[in-house]
């Protein structure tokens, strides 16, 4: 493919913002300490499910340093993007341990403590639903009794006198035809834990209502600008009486997605009116933020005897917790992914989104997308296994190209899965000739390879506005509100503005999100912000640019179409015009000029609302990203240890902006994944979750971590994407777990449908294919079967 | 869990005796402070609330360890870090360096104590089974009947754990040495824990065996001690004494594997439950053996 | 008590139940330790206490007394930024930056005993500091790449 030569764009140049992180300089939300700062603590549900008789604060004002204190009757404010089904604090009824019951404000965090414990608080025992699937059923019992007296967002579907806070189909083709005609019919069912973000700073904001009624918020958020809306909404401000500073902070991954801090510290400020400060401790961030849904997922594809795939059709169950929060979206966006990057005529998606009284699920890293994907590359391997076709070639027979039609209906194009999965699989050496042990030898130790490939939505639509400032020294600042929580932004605007312009990296500096001057950008989240964010900063640098042509032009009586401007400077076609920045401002008749605004927007307008009945739609989303992984494991067969030994990520990033940013996401998508994969996992036993520390909440260490090879394909650049540019940061967390399936599976025989991949678990996958022969079970902890099912016609 | 530790009162103790007299003549919720990297969490995260606490570390002279001809005295407040790498590579101690080495992190390792790791009474505290299989004998400090003056008791190992959470220590008593005899030239050990992660990790199940075989391949001693399959971490007697005397070939491995299993109460917890826990007894104490008797290198993860 | 952090005497009252952390963080505005879990399973508030690491989490205040204690602010001696930090920001071994101080205090006290210490010695000193947003590789990239540079040798990936 012809390559287009960029400066600043796609070079391995080092990260703007890494220095200050370095050297311990920078100030994160946490960090942050306000004169006169109040301690805000949160005392919270020891119920799973009951009925608030009493909330008593008087004795807890009345401590020492106490100077606020609130319960939910005087909170009283409802809030939730979706569906408006949260108090800020519990009213009348607990529906989680660890829902707000009441919270203080002190002049310490020692005081503030102290209080918790002389808040009185009687609960009436209500009786608590904590399974899904039960969840799900016709007579459960119900967590919201009132959900369709809720107001909600356009386009959802709860079901009235049920769990369901939101459902959603996809319809194609003539499913049961296909079914009918297929030489194999495969169904199977997969289960995915509720798991955690783990940003290595906790959730924390300062809020100070001043009695004149002005509100400034600081909070480590994804969304200062939704969360200033929101916090409108909930407290009835009118918007310019409202500031959010969104600080640096420590990790997001979807769990700083407005909001459940702020609110409790806005409310505790408006009462003493003295800015207040709520972290989350790392029990509260474990056990009372926010999870990833956790699913039930079953997958039916009927297939050829050749190997193509004619009809899949999926249905799944997100568990949503105590409250929808953004379930009902990650519910619509794991639908639109659920049949994979495959080329299937007929599909039949079914999910739900169901409420049971556990802590509320919300977005994370991957939208829903990890829960299905698991469930369809495990089952991809399982055809290919029964119809001894190797797993690669399975996959390859079946993937989308440029024209095929894809689950939600749209023509894709511009893609380059099929090499992703090549480069993937080529990268562990897929087809040589296998090591099937250890090299020291050791009998129960066994060798596989797995690979997966995965697509994920950025559904948009979602605008973005970015204003630079260009300085006569070539210096410029970005503003934007998309936000840095680590994943690399603020060198991508930056590169962005540096190429467009030709100006030094080095002179660019990119501020704080601030709502009081910061452009607009709803969220960062959807791996959208180099998409959106990156657009809206190549257009505002072309406006500048545009300034600087118009100016030269004047300056020198010269028609504005016959100069452009490249490479840093302003020019004729015929090279006789060469002006650079410093030649136009503070020079001749803009000798007093010293800077100039540039702005800049994008929009993914283009995004058409998928058909409520069908689920399908010409153009449902801002953009699709594909990835492949492959994966080489080594299992202990006597203990159920599996060691992950490399893995090769192969992603169709469309033009890598970052390179740096791209190895970053890709190697620390990886190994967030392998976490997943193998250890992690909320336990929530009768309600409450047992391992809230991060030594029983097992993310990987650095000592667990094996090789990985980061593949950057670049062979299919977005045509609305800047400079080509895709999203990144959610898919790679995508094909991981899947593909440790496989290659466990590829090592010893034994299918785990359930994750993590715990050893007791594979240990158990593993003696039942010893004790049964050919058949494979997936063990639960509980050790109860999963289904599953082989119909042969 | 609590953002600020709970209040208490603070002492520092300069001699044994004063630290004794410091235990005592506060009440019985007096705790003494080693590390600390147990009980600043078990304040903070289990609801401990210590009215006094009385730091030990400013006692001279618990922190080293000493070399005599009959074996080795251990400071029982030498952090972890310094265990491991002074046993690194001493033949028959390897178990010892081992289990030293597999607690938490390095910045744990460099605080916690050997003789913490010990008296916290942990079912699976990694050191035990190795200190086990040594014969490591302990000295305790507590005051004398009339107290007025200390009286000092040594006890083995095997006698020193009570229970969850209890040892011969928790009433008032300190441990002031941690000895082991001389490992005879033909000791050989190795200790297994088993864990998902590599490190920072708590033992599902911690298996240490150590055996002396002589010139024919006959297994002369045998010792095998387990952590976190019982209230206590202690030594599998039978399943040692069943490999005496015999070739240590595959069947007599899994063999001693079986009996240690039998001889574990492990409990289901979030971190594994009770059958795959006696499940792993037997085969890690089964790979533990082989792995002594040179038959097959060690494949675990945390050896 | 008194302490010397970052080579400054300190002379403080302090609480027996305030951690070394809570007195870096709130006395001394040192909020270059970081606060991840409080617990000692993290890392983020790792400093050097008479030049070895530990989790200032979980260690009393008072027990650091008439100590040596260096922290991220100490690294950077006359505006001279360390080699490890200028390699961490060269690197991409800092992407939130919240683990990166405590990675970098770990790996100053290796190289201080190790100064030629291998990835797979670096992958294990550093197995006590959690880092989510990344891959742990390029830290290691970053460790290596300043130990070359402080042993006068080359640069190298």
């Amino acid at each position: 493919m012809e390559m287009t030569a960029y400066t600043s764009v796609g070079t391995y140049d080092a990260r703007v913002d890494s220095l200050p992180k370095a050297t311990g300089e920078l100030k994160y939300i946490n960090d942050m300490c306000i004169p006169g700062m109040l301690h805000a603590k949160v005392l919270r549900s020891t119920e799973a499910h009951a009925a608030i008789v009493k909330v008593d604060v008087s004795e807890a004002l009345a401590m020492p340093g106490v100077v606020a204190a609130i319960t939910g009757e005087q909170a009283g404010f409802s809030y939730g993007r979706q569906i408006e089904d949260e108090p800020i604090i519990a009213r009348g009824r607990v529906r989680y341990i660890g829902e707000p019951v009441a919270a203080v404000a002190a002049v310490d965090e020692a005081a503030a403590e102290a209080a918790l414990e002389r808040i009185k608080v009687n609960y009436q025992p209500l009786p608590a639903i904590f399974d899904a699937e039960q969840a799900a059923a016709a007579d459960a019992l119900l967590v919201h009794p009132d959900l369709m007296s809720y107001k909600r967002g356009p386009g959802l579907n709860p079901g009235a006198g049920t769990n369901v806070c939101n459902s959603f189909k996809i319809r194609r083709g003539d499913l049961e035809a296909a079914f009918a005609q297929a030489d194999f019919v495969f169904e199977h069912r997969f289960t995915t834990p509720p798991i955690q973000h783990c940003p290595i700073e906790t959730c924390g904001a300062i809020a100070y209502s001043e009695a004149s009624g002005q509100l400034t918020v600081w909070s480590g958020t994804q969304g200062p600008h939704l969360l200033k809306q929101l916090l409108c909404k909930t407290f009835g401000l009118p918007g310019g009486k409202v500031r959010v500073i969104q600080p640096p902070y420590g990790g997001g991954f979807g769990g700083k997605v407005p909001m459940h801090v702020e609110p409790i510290a806005v409310a505790l400020s408006m009462q003493c009116h003295m800015p207040v400060r709520l972290a989350l401790n790392r029990e509260e961030e474990f056990a009372a933020s926010t999870v990833r849904h956790g699913s039930i997922v079953r997958v039916k594809s009927g297939v050829t005897k050749d190997g193509r795939i004619t009809a899949r059709k999926v249905d799944y169950i997100l568990d949503t917790g105590a409250y929808a929060r953004i379930g009902p979206l990650v519910l619509r966006n794991s639908a639109i992914a659920a049949t994979g990057p495959y080329d299937i005529s007929n599909v039949q998606v079914d999910g739900v989104c169901v409420y049971t009284n556990k802590v509320p699920a919300g977005a994370l890293r991957g939208f829903g997308t990890p829960q299905v994907s698991f469930a369809y590359e495990s089952h991809m391997d399982m055809i290919a296994h029964e119809l001894g076709i190797d797993p690669v070639k399975f996959r390859v027979l079946n993937i989308q190209r440029s024209g095929s039609i894809n689950g939600p209906g749209e023509t894709v194009k511009d893609i380059a899965i099929e090499r992703c999965i090549e480069e993937a699989a080529s990268a562990i050496g897929w087809g040589e000739p296998d090591i099937r042990s250890s090299a020291a030898g050791a009998p129960y130790l066994k060798r596989g390879k797995g690979v997966a490939s995965v697509v994920k939505a950025c559904a948009g639509p979602a605008q973005s506005i970015v204003v630079v400032r260009v300085a006569k020294d070539s210096s410029a600042s970005i503003l934007i509100s998309a936000s840095d929580m680590g994943q690399g932004v603020e060198m991508v605007v930056s590169q962005a503005v540096a190429e467009t312009l030709g100006i030094p990296l080095g002179g660019i500096r990119v501020e704080q999100p601030d709502t009081s001057y910061s452009p607009f950008d709803e969220l960062t989240t959807a791996s959208k912000a180099t998409f959106h964010t990156g657009n809206a900063a190549r257009s505002a640098a072309l406006d500048i640019a545009g300034q600087l042509v118009d100016m030269a032009a004047t300056e020198l009586g010269a028609e504005a179409s016959a100069l452009a401007y490249s490479d840093g400077a302003v020019r004729s076609a015929d090279g006789s015009v060469c002006l650079r920045i410093a030649d136009i401002l503070g020079k001749g008749r803009y000798r007093s000029c010293s800077e100039l605004l540039g702005r800049g927007m994008f929009i993914s307008d283009y995004v058409i609302a998928t058909d409520p009945e069908t689920g399908q739609s010409p153009s449902p989303v801002a953009f699709w990203m594909y990835a492949a992984q492959a994966v080489e494991v080594e299992v202990d067969t006597q203990t159920g240890h599996v060691r992950v030994l490399r893995v090769a990520a192969a992603h169709d990033v469309g033009q890598a902006i970052t390179r740096i940013g791209c190895e970053q996401q890709i190697q620390g998508g990886v190994v967030f994944a392998l976490g997943q994969s193998l250890w992690e996992e909320t336990m929530i036993r009768d309600g409450r979750v047992a391992n809230p520390t991060l030594l029983d909440y097992k993310i990987l260490t650095s000592a667990d971590t094996p090789q990985i090879i980061p593949i950057i394909i670049e062979d299919a650049p977005h045509p609305l994407g800047p400079f080509g540019a895709k999203g990144l940061g959610e898919i790679v967390t995508t094909p991981t777990a899947p593909a440790v399936a496989n290659a466990v599976f590829d090592a010893t025989g034994a299918r785990v449908c359930d994750l993590p991949l715990t050893p007791e678990r594979v240990l158990g996958a593993i003696k039942a294919v010893r004790n049964g022969g050919k058949a494979v079970w997936a063990v639960t902890r509980l050790g109860e079967r999963a289904s599953m099912t082989l119909r042969r016609r | 869990m609590r953002n600020k530790l709970p209040a208490f009162e603070y002492y520092e103790a300069h001699s044994l005796e004063e630290a004794v007299m410091m235990l005592h003549r506060a009440d019985v919720l007096a705790r003494p402070l080693a590390g600390g990297t147990d009980i600043l969490v078990a304040m903070r995260m289990k609801g401990a609330r210590p009215s006094s606490v009385v730091n030990l570390k400013t006692i001279p002279g618990l922190d080293s360890i000493c070399e005599g001809s009959s074996g080795y005295h251990i400071g029982p407040l030498t952090c972890m870090d310094s265990v491991h790498r002074h046993f690194r590579g001493v033949p028959g101690c390897e178990a010892l360096a081992q289990s030293a080495g597999a607690v938490g992190s390095w910045q744990v390792r460099c605080r916690a104590t050997i003789g913490g790791n010990l008296c916290n009474g942990a079912p699976s505290a990694d050191t035990a089974p190795a200190l086990l299989v040594l014969g490591a004998k302990v000295t305790l400090a507590g005051p004398s009947e009339r107290h007025d003056s200390l009286s000092t008791q040594c006890v083995d190992l095997d006698q020193f754990f009570r229970g969850p959470g209890l040892t011969a220590a928790s009433e008032g008593r300190i441990l002031t040495d941690i000895f082991i005899p001389c490992p005879s030239q033909r000791l050989k050990t190795v200790y297994l824990k088993h864990s998902p992660r590599r490190s920072m990790d708590i033992a599902v199940v911690g298996v240490c065996a150590g055996i002396e075989i002589d010139e024919a391949g006959q297994v002369t001693l045998a010792r095998i001690a387990l952590g976190a399959v019982a209230p206590t971490p202690f030594r599998a007697l039978e399943a040692g004494a069943c490999i005496v005397g015999k070739q240590l070939d595959a069947a007599v491995c899994a063999e001693a594997g079986r009996m240690a299993g039998a001889a574990s109460r492990p409990i289901s917890d979030v971190r594994a439950s009770a059958a795959y826990r006696r499940e792993m007894v037997e085969v890690l104490v089964a790979r533990a053996l082989q792995s002594l008797a040179g038959q097959e290198e060690v494949h675990s993860h945390d050896k | 008590m008194s302490f010397s952090v970052n080579g400054q005497e300190h002379h403080l009252y302090v609480a027996p139940n305030e951690t070394l952390l809570d007195v870096l963080r709130e006395r001394l505005g040192l909020t270059g330790t970081k606060r991840g879990c409080d617990l000692g399973d993290c890392g983020a508030c790792t400093v050097l206490l008479s030049g070895q690491p530990v989790n200032s989490c979980i260690v009393l205040a008072v027990d650091a007394a008439s100590k040596e204690i260096t922290t991220i602010e100490g690294l950077t001696e006359s505006g001279e930024i360390h080699p490890l930090q200028k390699a961490f920001a060269e690197y991409g071994a800092v992407q939130c930056g919240f683990c990166s101080p405590g990675m970098i205090l770990v790996l100053k006290a290796l190289l201080d005993t190790n100064p030629q210490p291998t990835r797979e010695q670096v992958m294990g000193a550093i197995a006590g500091n959690l880092c989510r947003c990344g891959g742990y590789h390029k830290i290691a990239d970053a460790a290596l790449a300043a130990a070359a540079a402080m042993n006068g040798g080359e640069r190298w990936k």
